[in-house]
């Protein structure tokens, strides 16, 4: 994930060569059922786990078990889901993404997400710790990391160079496990802002609570408030702010 | 394991009993629906073309291998698409890099796709060790320990004979041709369908079976090869996978000769398989594109995956003590009838066997009795030399004999059938 390059370091006195721990980013073309559906920038790692999230938090498929068959090489992955010559109509983006890949969920098509999940501040403070232990992110400073827990803490913790690359890998990496792992239990930690699509993602598949250090925005609120999805923002200390959803936050 | 359920995805059983799976099997609609689908829905030929329905043959037909290599447990080694078991056993035996005077190692109980490809390698120097079976059909290891010399390359052995049903010792086996440094081929065409079969536990260089025994569409049949490890094993470098071939090496492939290094050469060259074509040669691909030359059968290749996944769904386990448990009650009955003889392991037998049940009836050819049975009662089983013709002789059967054998759609209903009808056959006989 990490590579060094070299890079001149200037200050205020001198100029001086160095070698500079840079995050990796590569394109990841997706091909569903023979058609090219879109192609991601991305941090190398995990790319089969962020197609099979990305096809979920994305609504190509509404199970696992509609998604048949992904194969990664280089920088292609094909993936074959449920009624192959169904075809995939391009759908307008409606939010972009922070680098990473922009997200073409149709916001007027919502679903409420069926979970009575709570939590509470230290369960999001610990979490935020533990999302922000990220090596990668110290080293280079330029990936986020994106986490899911449920009551008995981490269940997946990844960093991708985009927000919704680690929110999909954390995903897919769960629901291609072979024992199933109910969503609905876990909610969501992001060093990153809660945007629209980071709220879509989160209520498509089904998550209830996405926690941030970051800010939010007013479409994110739109959406949470539709969908149920508990937004809590600027978690740095002993301090939060909850925008949406109140009830899923017990203080 | 639900058999009615199973049943309704063979509507073929409404009109008879079949009792004649270790032929070749029956075909669920699952299989039906995903040969049809291909034709129906996104034929096109494989070998990366670039538009949609040829990305889906691809990855599906790619996927199938996949599944295939899998299910027997051997994600590292090679799955190639044949047309039956036969083209498998022959794959090896011409492909292998023989020597004059190796030797190869079989039993008398072979079915002939596993005995004439390697008798046809003594026109080449080839010495062929043939150890012959006791009457229920098992071989005793001592033989093969004093029938396995310096000279031997290879050792080929069915895992459930398919005429006396009996199961031979394939892990032990295995073992000895490990110790020896000798290659050993595996013919599971009548053990993988019916029972787990995992070629870690086997350690076997070679397993061939067919896809059209285990629920997947005819002209369907897999050789698994080991994956080659690194350095060199017997002495020999273990490759399956491409080398430069001269076209000086490929004339002496036609005539069976000694061929470059490549460890297995591909049975047939042509379209698909190459990597790269010089003006004197080629070098085939990696994997099992460069034993798959020309188009093959797409359609049963992906059937044959589907296949598969119906057997996983199911369970190899719950199958095979499905028809342990018919086998039992039909060896059990037919011990009551009087006149009918069971060849190979019967009822009160200790040695191990599957849903391969052979017998005769005094007075009747066993034509005479499939016939009978057919035409009194929609009841199919085979009947003859079954393919092995030198163990008949061996056991004295002129005539072959009647076969029964089981799969996962049979019923306790089936079995009270036919041993009603053989009770009745015997009586009259």
């Amino acid at each position: 994930m990490i590579k060094d390059f070299e890079c001149l370091k200037v200050d205020e006195i001198k100029v001086e060569k160095a070698i500079c721990p840079v995050a990796e980013e590569v394109p990841l073309s997706i091909f569903i059922n023979g058609r090219h559906f879109a192609t991601a920038m991305i941090s190398p790692q995990m790319r089969k786990e962020f197609v099979a999230g990305h096809l979920y938090s994305e609504r190509i498929v509404s199970a696992v078990e509609e998604i048949e068959s992904i194969e990664v090489e280089g920088d292609v992955a094909r993936a074959i889901v449920a009624n192959p010559i169904r075809a995939i109509v391009p759908r307008r983006p409606i939010v972009s993404g922070c680098g990473g890949i922009a997200s073409f969920l149709d916001e007027s098509k919502l679903p409420r997400i069926k979970s009575d999940l709570t939590i509470n501040k230290k369960q999001a403070q610990e979490a935020m710790k533990a999302i922000s232990l990220s090596e990668t992110h110290i080293a280079t400073g330029g990936v986020h990391s994106v986490g899911l827990f449920d009551q008995s803490g981490p269940v997946s913790i990844i960093e991708d160079i985009g927000r919704h690359n680690a929110l999909d890998k954390a995903i897919g990496s769960l629901i291609i496990k072979g024992e199933r792992f109910d969503l609905g239990r876990a909610f969501a930690a992001c060093t990153g802002r809660v945007s629209s699509d980071m709220a879509l993602k989160c209520s498509v598949a089904g998550i209830p609570i996405v926690v941030s250090r970051g800010a939010t925005t007013g479409l994110a609120i739109t959406i949470a408030q539709r969908t149920g999805l508990g937004i809590i923002g600027f978690l740095r200390g002993k301090r939060l702010s909850v925008y949406a959803n109140p009830e899923r936050f017990v203080i | 394991m639900k058999v009615q359920e199973i049943r309704s995805d063979f509507p073929i059983l409404d009109d008879l009993i079949y009792l004649d799976s270790a032929a070749t099997s029956l075909t669920p609609e699952p299989v039906l629906e995903a040969v049809l689908s291909y034709y129906r829905s996104y034929r096109a030929n494989v070998g990366r073309g670039v538009y949609r329905q040829a990305q889906i043959a691809d990855q599906r037909y790619r996927d199938a291998h996949l599944k295939v290599a899998g299910f027997v447990g051997g994600e590292d080694g090679t799955a190639v698409f044949t047309r039956n078991t036969t083209e498998s056993i022959n794959l090896v035996a011409r492909g292998l890099d023989w020597k004059r005077g190796d030797r190869i190692v079989t039993t008398l109980l072979e079915h002939h796709s596993n005995l004439l490809p390697w008798m046809r390698l003594k026109e080449v120097g080839i010495d062929l060790e043939v150890i012959a079976p006791d009457k229920m059909g098992r071989i005793d290891l001592a033989d093969l320990e004093r029938a396995i010399n310096k000279k031997t390359r290879l050792v080929a052995m069915s895992h459930l004979s398919n005429a006396l049903g009996t199961i031979l010792p394939a892990r032990e086996v295995g073992r000895i041709c490990r110790e020896r440094g000798v290659l050993f081929l595996l013919d599971a065409a009548q053990s993988l369908p019916h029972m787990a079969v995992n070629v870690k536990d086997i350690d076997c260089d070679f397993l061939c079976f067919s896809g059209h025994k285990m629920l997947g569409p005819t002209g369907s049949g897999v050789l698994w090869i080991r994956e080659l490890e690194d350095g060199k094993r017997n002495g020999e470098q273990r490759r399956a996978k491409g080398q430069r071939m001269s076209s000086h090496a490929s004339k002496n492939q036609d005539s069976g000769k000694k061929l470059g290094s490549t460890e297995l050469a591909p049975l047939l060259a042509g379209g698909g398989m190459v990597e790269d074509v010089f003006d004197d040669g080629f070098t085939f691909k990696r994997g099992y594109e460069g034993y798959e030359a020309g188009t093959p059968d797409i359609s049963a290749g992906i059937g044959l995956g589907a296949a598969v996944d119906y057997l996983a769904r199911i369970g190899i386990d719950e199958v095979h003590d499905h028809e342990m448990s018919l086998t039992r009650r039909l060896l059990k009955g037919l011990d009551g009838i009087g006149g009918l003889e069971v060849y190979g392991p019967g009822a009160d037998s200790p040695v191990e066997r599957g849903g391969v049940v052979s017998f005769g009836i005094e007075g009747l050819l066993p034509h005479e009795i499939a016939l009978m049975l057919d035409q009194a009662s929609n009841i199919c089983i085979r009947s003859g030399h079954h393919c092995c013709i030198p163990l008949m002789r061996h056991l004295g059967l002129k005539h072959g004999t009647a076969r029964a054998s089981l799969y996962l759609y049979n019923t306790d209903e089936e079995i009270e059938k036919l041993l009603g009808n053989l009770e009745q056959i015997a009586r009259m006989a």
